[in-house]
């Protein structure tokens, strides 16, 4: 995903919906967590409350044989051991550990606001209420501790959820594993003759539940608030988040739009945001600066192009007169044959000077070939002169260089043979007669620098100003060919910013020099 | 029409000299700056073809100095500068007319032709005197309507005198107009040329109206003196 906009816009939606959504849920289970607690008390309560009795209720429905329990006839459990139920007394269950005499009245089983089931440790139904109407509760845990009444605390009970039998209800219920002390010696019953000792009847496992439905009420209502809510929340606060992106991203908006409005005249364009934020000023003077470079590299090219047509124009105005004048009236063979050599001269004129422009635009680019190899100065040199050779014999000028055979520059020969060749051909071409043109080498840390000096006494500190301005001439001649256009010193200066260095020219005394600055990367 | 042509590049001068040669002017020519500056303040030139940017001598700069110089030929400026500033640029310096080039030769000649009438205060480009009409834009002309052959020299010099009807020119200065430095004529050319148009504009019903005023020169008119 490339927008910004895009991105932050589902970055905060998406974290700012789990926010929401994580709220709800901690704010769920926080009520459902009290409420639950608030029901499990109450039906603890209930169940303390009622557990004498329903126990006492069980060894009454055991006596009476009415429940099924194996023991409820006198039988001796597997083993050999009596289930105790058979010495158990119903009425003796005061003192010890054993919860005060129940004497509420109807009994717990006949109810109709109890439901509870006891269960022997076997999982045999002993007794349940009438409102459970038959059905049973499941156990809700089959390793519950086996505790007496008075050490009933939160570790021995076990809570669930269950289906009220009958119902489409939800209820709550909680199981226990009591033990009941052994009944106590009745009074005025055992003097007269020896009573067995009462045996501990066996532990019973009472489950009992309440409805629940209003709490499942209240949670089911809760969720569904916590739902809408979050669903409202999350749609405003997404509404919040693309206005305030919006808000946030318009002076991105703003800059975007003076970039799309950028026409011809675009390089002459500025970009200003009003209340730009601080992310974005640098953005903006980079950019203003970017501009105002392309501005002035427009122009220069533009200039370029503009004395590059205009100096065609000239070779193209004697080609076409040539031409015109020849074929105005009837001639002779012979001043045919000489226009038409006329218009070769010209052509090949003007092609030398498009070679030359050519070399100029191909070679303003920086040279990033990697073409670079060790090249020796002073052989260059001495390849860079041989040209001129002849022309400074016949105008008795001298040449001279300190460069040394040994003296090594890495960088792009070709280039830099470009370079010293113009320099030491408008040396002949501009130079006093006479005169010497030298070559001086000097060495830096990080930069090597030729520079090479000729008298020349037709020359100013203006042609120095004015050197390397395309199409320019000292003396504003123009002989025709290409190396007169004005262009050469030009191209020499491209060659060496494409190079890495610099071209200066300087006229100082009588002399003027121009020196060739360029990195040594050693 | 004598007329110097200033151009530094040598196939357009070679050419411009040819054509206006051809079309029955005297022309002399100068390569550089320096050279045509020397002519034009020394030599009477009808119109001065001049280029702008010229060796020794910048073309506006030739042009300031002839003007300051009392210099009142015609120029027409050459340049391959074709703005609004250049163009007005070149006419604020003193030139009469400004072609861009390259241009058509045709447009170049028929711009001289223009600035001559300019010279002579003719605006038609047809001029009559007495029965014999000169077409100057076709260099045709006609005595009594019916159209006469003449060589260029002979048109030159009809014309030169047809300008200045009225007017008596001596024959050095007819000669200078019609001949450039590079030529060894000598001045009883003229009279020669003189002869010769007499020949073939005049008959018995209508003499010719060239008269010979003596020790003077010659002039043209239908009214003989």
């Amino acid at each position: 995903m490339k927008s910004l906009r895009a991105r932050l816009l589902l970055g905060l939606l998406t974290s700012s919906t789990l926010v929401l959504a994580a709220n709800g849920f901690g704010l769920y289970f926080v009520m459902r967590a009290r409420l639950e607690g608030e029901l499990d008390r109450s039906l603890v309560d209930t169940l303390r409350s009622n557990a004498p009795n329903i126990a006492r209720e069980v060894l009454l429905e055991v006596r009476a044989g009415r429940s099924g329990y194996m023991g409820m006839s006198g039988r001796r459990h597997p083993g050999g051991q009596r289930t105790g139920w058979e010495d158990a007394d119903p009425g003796a269950s005061q003192g010890g550990s054993n919860p005060p005499r129940p004497t509420a009245i109807p009994r717990p089983a006949e109810r109709t606001d109890l439901m509870f089931q006891a269960l022997s440790r076997d999982g045999e139904a002993l007794l349940a209420s009438d409102s459970l109407a038959g059905a049973s509760f499941p156990r809700l845990a089959e390793d519950l501790p086996v505790v007496t009444y008075d050490k009933i605390d939160a570790g021995s009970l076990r809570f669930g959820w269950v289906d009220l039998p009958g119902t489409d209800v939800l209820g709550r219920a909680v199981g226990l594993a009591l033990q009941m002390d052994p009944p106590e010696e009745m009074p005025g019953r055992g003097s007269m003759r020896m009573r067995p000792t009462p045996m501990r009847p066996p532990p019973i496992e009472i489950i009992m539940a309440i409805d629940a439905g209003g709490v499942a009420a209240t949670l089911a209502q809760l969720r569904l608030f916590l739902v809408l809510g979050w669903l409202a929340a999350s749609t405003i606060g997404a509404g919040v988040i693309v206005w305030l992106l919006q808000l946030g991203l318009a002076p991105v908006a703003s800059l975007r739009q003076q970039i799309e409005e950028i026409d011809e005249a675009g390089p002459e364009t500025r970009f200003s945001v009003p209340d730009a934020p601080s992310e974005l000023l640098p953005v903006l003077d980079q950019l203003n600066a970017l501009m105002g470079r392309m501005a002035a590299g427009m122009a220069r090219e533009q200039e370029f192009a503009g004395h590059a047509a205009h100096e065609l124009r000239t070779p193209l105005a004697g080609l076409r007169s040539t031409l015109e004048v020849a074929l105005s009236r009837p001639r002779q063979t012979a001043e045919h044959v000489a226009a038409s050599e006329q218009c070769l001269q010209i052509t090949l004129q003007m092609q030398e000077m498009v070679e030359v422009l050519l070399s100029v635009v191909r070679n303003a680019s920086p040279d990033e070939s990697g073409d670079r190899q060790d090249t020796a100065i002073g052989g260059l040199l001495d390849a860079s002169w041989a040209p001129w050779e002849q022309l400074a014999e016949q105008r008795r000028m001298t040449f001279m260089s300190d460069c040394n055979r040994d003296d090594v520059l890495r960088t792009d020969e070709g280039r830099l043979r470009m370079i010293l060749t113009n320099l030491l051909g408008n040396a002949v071409d501009h130079g006093d007669e006479g005169g010497a043109i030298s070559v001086a080498l000097s060495r830096t840390a990080e930069l090597v620098t030729l520079t090479v000096s000729n008298p020349a006494a037709a020359a100013s500190s203006e042609v120095a100003d004015r050197a390397f301005d395309a199409f320019w001439r000292g003396d504003e001649a123009r002989e025709g060919t290409a190396q007169h256009s004005g262009l050469g010193l030009t191209l020499c200066s491209r060659l060496a910013t494409s190079l890495g260095g610099e071209l200066a020219a300087a006229y100082a005394d009588g002399s003027f020099s121009v020196t060739l600055s360029l990195p040594d990367p050693g | 029409m004598r007329i110097l042509v200033v151009e530094d590049y040598a196939p357009l001068r070679n050419a411009v000299v040819q054509a206006l040669r051809e079309d029955g002017c005297s022309v002399d020519e100068a390569s550089d700056g320096v050279e045509g500056s020397f002519a034009a303040q020394h030599g009477n030139y009808d119109v001065i073809v001049l280029d702008i940017m010229l060796p020794g001598l910048d073309g506006l700069e030739l042009l300031k100095r002839l003007r300051s110089s009392g210099g009142d030929s015609h120029v027409l400026l050459l340049t391959a500068r074709d703005t609004v500033d250049d163009r007005v640029d070149g006419l604020n310096s003193g030139a009469d007319d400004y072609l861009v080039k390259p241009f058509a030769m045709e447009e170049l000649l028929a711009r001289v032709r223009a600035l001559l009438r300019r010279e002579y205060t003719k605006k038609n480009p047809v001029i009559t005197v007495g029965q014999i009409s000169i077409d100057t834009s076709d260099h045709r002309v006609c005595v009594g309507g019916e159209p006469v052959e003449l060589t260029a020299r002979e048109y030159s010099l009809l014309e030169y005198l047809a300008m200045r009807t009225g007017e008596v020119i001596s024959r050095t200065e007819i000669w200078e107009h019609l001949y450039d430095d590079r030529s060894s004529a000598s001045s009883n050319v003229v009279d020669v040329y003189i002869g010769y148009l007499r020949k073939k504009l005049g008959s018995t019903d209508a003499p010719c109206p060239i008269h010979t005023r003596r020790g003077e020169g010659y002039m043209m008119t239908v009214d003989p003196p």
